[in-house]
């Protein structure tokens, strides 16, 4: 669920060019498009949608990078 | 010793330098940003975009009674991301977005001002003083930010010397 929940904000946020369906959830978001800065509207609706806020700590590339990736931050902020 | 026995024409002389030599390397960034984009955010996320990617002195820059004026939003943006090209950044490394601002002195000329985790960073790189250019035009905004990194390297002129024809000079170069 939560991973569909990353895709469509993905989609509203995330500015890309591709279906963000036909991206895998490895796939490197970057490389498919999104900017730095979309990236931070990315990660405010995903704090809207989960209910939670990203600490100055991850706030890193690595942590946006794929849609594996924010899913195992989101796992990490809400556990 | 015995390769050095073998040549008894060439006289071999060992010289010990440290590598204090500096040679200055210029970083170059630059970034685009496309002011709509800036203006959508701000619309809407409020507060919490703002707050996250300017200090409070960059938003009473940005200003004018009670309206943003989102060029220089966006100018903002373009020399925060420019800055962060030239720190030398990899996908490890957390940065926030307020950790750089932009300043502006008595004659109006912008300038950077680094904190925090961006601090630390500009001195990893050993970044000397960063000099920022912004501008903007119609839809866009753009800054350059241009810094010199001072590297200590062996001085070149010392490599290899041959003193006189039958004179070999090895040179062993502390780097410490």
């Amino acid at each position: 669920m939560s991973k569909e929940q990353i895709r469509q904000v993905l989609k509203e946020h995330g500015k890309f060019s591709a279906d963000i369906d036909t991206i895998a959830d490895d796939a490197d978001l970057y490389e498919a498009g999104m900017t730095s800065h979309a990236s931070v509207n990315v990660m405010l609706a995903l704090e809207d949608t989960f209910d939670l806020e990203f600490p100055d700590r991850m706030l890193k590339r690595s942590v946006f990078e794929s849609i594996n990736a924010i899913n195992a931050a989101i796992e990490e902020l809400t556990s | 010793m015995a390769y050095v026995q073998a040549f008894p024409h060439f006289r071999v002389r060992h010289r010990y330098l440290k590598a204090t030599c500096q040679e200055k390397i210029t970083r170059l960034g630059t970034d685009l940003v496309w002011i709509p984009e800036i203006e959508q955010s701000v619309v809407q996320f409020g507060d919490r975009y703002l707050q996250r990617m300017f200090s409070l002195q960059e938003l009473q820059d940005c200003r004018q009674g009670q309206q943003l004026n989102y060029q220089k939003l966006a100018a903002r943006v373009a020399a925060k991301e420019a800055t962060m090209k030239i720190l030398g950044l990899n996908k490890d490394t957390a940065l926030p977005w307020n950790s750089i601002e932009v300043t502006r002195n008595a004659n109006g000329l912008p300038g950077l001002r680094l904190h925090r985790e961006a601090q630390a960073l500009a001195r990893t790189a050993r970044l000397g003083e960063c000099i920022l250019s912004l501008s903007h035009e119609h839809e866009y905004a753009i800054a350059t930010v241009i810094a010199n990194v001072n590297v200590r390297v062996m001085d070149k002129t010392h490599r290899n010397t041959r003193s006189s024809s039958n004179e070999v000079t090895i040179i062993h170069v502390d780097q410490r």
